[in-house]
């Protein structure tokens, strides 16, 4: 009776063994199931690193619009009474690369406190021309006012930008600032 | 009786266990059954042991089995989580398609509107008007004929560039454009072109497939 009942399991599968494939079928079923369970593995896998990709490329662009709005009058204002402090905050808002390419602070420093002038800047409008993960373009619209000695009025100017903004260590930077 | 058959059913199953794949695989036939091994056949005298019952191992056929199922489900989550995966990216190249239709539309109609011929007007006018809505459309259809009228009587020409675009704005149905141009303008007045600069920041409108400009508008 026991062996009866021992045998019951193994007799149900052996009844479900009839309809399995056996030898090189079985061999190559299983070689084909575990190529395409590996192969949809690294599909995956590279579609989550594309995924990822996209969605730091889609919120690229209104994280660097912002903080181009944000940074480029730190980068453009300045007074000849505060020019040093001035130049370290634009330094702080930009990536090295734009310094290094930039020789503002010899020239601007002596220009400036020879002419008694200060700038504000305020931007008007701001739109991304190309946004990549770690690199957006920014078409920047503003407006800078100058006063100084030789100036018997404020001076406005409206003038356009293409700025570049690049992500540094998680936080966006200016990278490259090219009037139009 | 009954403890000493539970017993040497225990040791039996060791056996099995031990041994269990060889000597399932030894006796395998052709077609992958199994036929019982004569170490494991209990005593008939026996009373039937749950214990006992559970110490059958899966024949090679049946772990193939699950482990061809097994994998089956792997792929199936695997499908299911390239399905979850593929949604941004979708989503991503249909904002990136959109996009580009609306610089384009964009740019088309700043090139026309800003490269403008006294000689062509009547054609480039219908062109823009075909790319507009609204209001716009509408006072471009009315001061059609007095634009035709200044450009010719003025010997108009300018052609224009776009030196940059963006988008600072856009949903499904609506964007904000802004560009930069360079217009180089003669005139009656002006025989050396004329360089002239403009901001220009453009609403467009989606109606249907289309993206249509709703406002053209110079900011100083």
């Amino acid at each position: 009776m026991i062996g009866a009942l021992r045998r019951a399991p193994g007799a149900v599968v052996g009844g479900a063994d009839h309809n399995l494939p056996v030898g090189k079928a079985r061999l190559l079923l299983t070689v084909v199931v575990l190529v395409v369970a590996l192969g949809g593995a690294a599909m995956v896998a590279k579609l989550a690193t594309s995924t990822a990709d996209t969605i730091r490329a889609d919120d690229a662009g209104p994280a660097a619009m912002a903080a181009v709005v944000k940074l480029t009058p730190q980068l453009l204002d300045y007074d000849y009474q505060t020019i040093k402090t001035d130049i370290a905050r634009a330094q702080s808002v930009t990536t090295g690369d734009y310094w290094a390419q930039n020789s503002l602070a010899q020239t601007l420093t002596p220009a400036v406190v020879q002419q008694q002038a200060s700038t504000k800047t305020v931007v008007e409008s701001a739109g991304v021309a190309d946004a990549q993960p770690d690199r957006v373009v920014v078409l920047v619209f503003l407006t800078q006012t100058t006063t100084g000695k030789t100036l018997q009025a404020p001076r406005v100017d409206s003038r356009v930008a293409r700025v570049t903004a690049d992500l540094v260590n998680g936080r966006w930077l200016i990278g490259e600032f090219d009037p139009i | 009786m009954a403890e000493g058959t539970t017993e040497e059913l225990a040791g039996q199953s060791d056996v099995d266990e031990s041994d269990g794949d060889l000597a399932a695989d030894e006796d395998s036939g052709p077609d992958g059954e199994s036929e019982p091994h004569a170490d494991s056949e209990p005593a008939e005298d026996g009373e039937p042991d749950a214990s006992a019952a559970t110490t059958v191992r899966p024949r090679p056929a049946r772990r193939w089995l699950i482990s061809v199922a097994a994998l089956a489900l792997v792929f199936v989550a695997l499908v299911g989580a390239a399905v979850f995966l593929a949604r941004p990216v979708l989503a991503f190249r249909a904002d990136s398609a959109r996009r580009a239709a609306i610089i384009a539309v964009a740019t088309d109609v700043a090139q026309r509107s800003y490269s403008l011929s006294f000689q062509t007007f009547p054609q480039q006018s219908g062109a823009i008007i075909a790319e507009t809505s609204g209001n716009y459309r509408q006072g471009l259809v009315s001061s059609e004929r007095g634009l035709q009228y200044i450009l010719t009587q003025g010997q108009v020409k300018s052609t224009c560039t776009i030196t940059a675009a963006g988008i600072e704005r856009d949903d499904a149905n609506t964007a904000t454009v802004l560009l930069s141009i360079t217009s180089s303008v003669t005139n009656t007045q002006i025989h050396t072109p004329q360089v002239r600069y403009y901001r220009v920041a453009m609403n467009l409108e989606r109606q249907g497939a289309k993206w249509l400009v709703e406002s053209n508008d110079v900011i100083a």
